[in-house]
């Protein structure tokens, strides 16, 4: 699992640590079953704050791509399998977007505007 | 670095592996053969520290087991080694495995035929010589037999063909980031180890209640806790890259191996074949590497500012090795 933070972006941090762990899901490098890394370990090796990491998990949480329970750590539940199953259409999707020089952000609202 | 055609590795290797082991059972074969007729029907198999007959069993299993562990052992040895040497691997470890086969076969057909025919003549098994003379033959002739195959193979420096540049991750000014990856065992040799440590748990279970000696007790309790221990430590772990480096620690917490970043000379991505580059699996140390290969496979290779080289067999590598390899060169230019 890969996640990247760039301070110069203009995405707070958690949505960044949010969006990397997403695209993991998505690309199906992350499973259903599997446990995220503890959100300590994170932020130390990001060099964040704990509670930004935890702000991250939660909002997968709501996403309900994650379970969060006691003891157990952030568990990646079996909402990642149609993320998974998806890709490909949203890889191709953002590349045509990109070769038509449509930016990211606009293709987002977008796709919000139309989901029924 | 000396450069050999993997030919020439592949041909020596067969000869040494397959074609002297081959040439040798045959051999114990005849000569077992033909002593056959003049031993009892039931001889000595097995022998005391002493050196006095204390097993026993039929003559002519001593040559079934001579053929099935004489042809084979060599094969096992020449399926694990070959794809990887066919492929163009080389290196010490692969000369050292066909060594250990040729020495291998060599003690076992001297301590096979001598059984047979150290017997000849005898009336009651119980009446066999030591079987001491024959354990001096068989380990002289098994030295001289792996000398000859060790220079009969050419010397190669370590070389594994799959080993690739690890690259495709591009770090921005300020910008952070951390890999994890998790290094475990296959399915095969999780099932086999944890069978193993069941097996064991439950003798010695066994050999407590059924009342042995408090000693031998004690004994083999202890013996399955340290062995169930070290399998725990070493069945997986877990595999961290962040700007301190490269992080590998144990799901216990111990042992633990960590490269930082100012240490590391490359880093590559390459298809690992523990038994071949290494001699086995687990935690391995072998001529300038040291190695977590749980499992054969995928693995990041770290090339550390020693020489020596680090690696340790994990799931999508490749990223993995691209982030440490991104990171140790912003490191390296923030150095300099």
């Amino acid at each position: 699992m890969l996640i990247r933070t760039d301070p110069a972006s203009d995405l707070p941090l958690f949505a960044q640590v949010a969006s990397s762990i997403r695209t993991d899901a998505a690309a199906g490098r992350i499973r259903p079953g599997d446990r995220l890394p503890a959100a300590r370990e994170v932020a130390a090796s990001l060099g964040i704050n704990l509670h930004t990491v935890l702000r991250a998990y939660q909002e997968l949480r709501d996403e309900g791509l994650v379970d969060m329970r006691r003891g157990r750590g952030a568990v990646v539940t079996d909402a990642a399998t149609p993320l998974a199953e998806l890709h490909d259409d949203i890889r191709a999707l953002a590349t045509r977007a990109h070769d038509l020089g449509l930016s990211s952000d606009s293709l987002a609202s977008i796709i919000k505007e139309m989901t029924p | 670095m000396t450069d050999v055609p993997p030919t020439l590795a592949v041909r020596r290797f067969t000869l040494v592996t397959l074609v002297i082991p081959a040439i040798l059972t045959l051999a114990a074969l005849v000569v077992q053969l033909f002593a056959l007729p003049h031993v009892p029907a039931t001889i000595a198999v097995h022998w005391g520290a002493s050196g006095q007959a204390d097993g026993f069993g039929p003559a002519w299993t001593q040559i079934v087991l001579s053929v099935v562990v004489g042809f084979g052992l060599p094969l096992l040895f020449a399926l694990i080694c070959l794809p990887g040497l066919r492929r163009g691997d080389n290196g010490p470890t692969y000369r050292l495995m066909g060594t250990i086969a040729s020495a291998m076969s060599a003690l076992m057909a001297v301590l096979f035929a001598w059984t047979i025919v150290a017997q000849r003549g005898l009336e009651d098994a119980k009446d066999a010589p030591s079987v001491l003379p024959g354990m001096a033959w068989a380990f002289g002739i098994a030295i001289v037999v792996g000398i000859v195959a060790w220079f009969l193979q050419p010397k190669a420096a370590p070389r594994n063909v799959t080993s690739v540049p690890a690259s495709g991750i591009t770090l921005v000014d300020g910008e952070q980031a951390v890999w994890f990856g998790t290094a475990s065992m296959g399915r095969g040799a999780t099932l086999v180890i944890s069978g193993a440590c069941v097996v064991l748990a439950g003798a010695a279970l066994v050999v407590w209640f059924a009342g042995a000696p408090a000693g031998i007790g004690i004994l083999i309790g202890v013996v399955a806790l340290v062995v169930v221990a070290l399998a725990l430590m070493t069945s997986a772990f877990h595999v961290r890259v962040d700007a301190s480096g490269l992080a590998v620690t144990s799901f216990v917490g111990f042992p633990r191996f960590h490269v930082a970043l100012s240490d590391i000379r490359s880093v590559d991505v390459s298809d690992v074949s523990p038994m071949g580059e290494f001699g086995g699996y687990g935690i391995r140390t072998t001529v300038g590497a040291f190695g977590v290969v749980l499992r054969r496979g995928s693995a990041i290779t770290v090339t550390r500012a020693s020489g020596r080289r680090f690696v340790v067999t994990v799931d999508d590598a490749a990223r993995g090795g691209a982030l440490l390899q991104a990171l140790a060169q912003r490191a390296a230019a923030e150095k300099s």
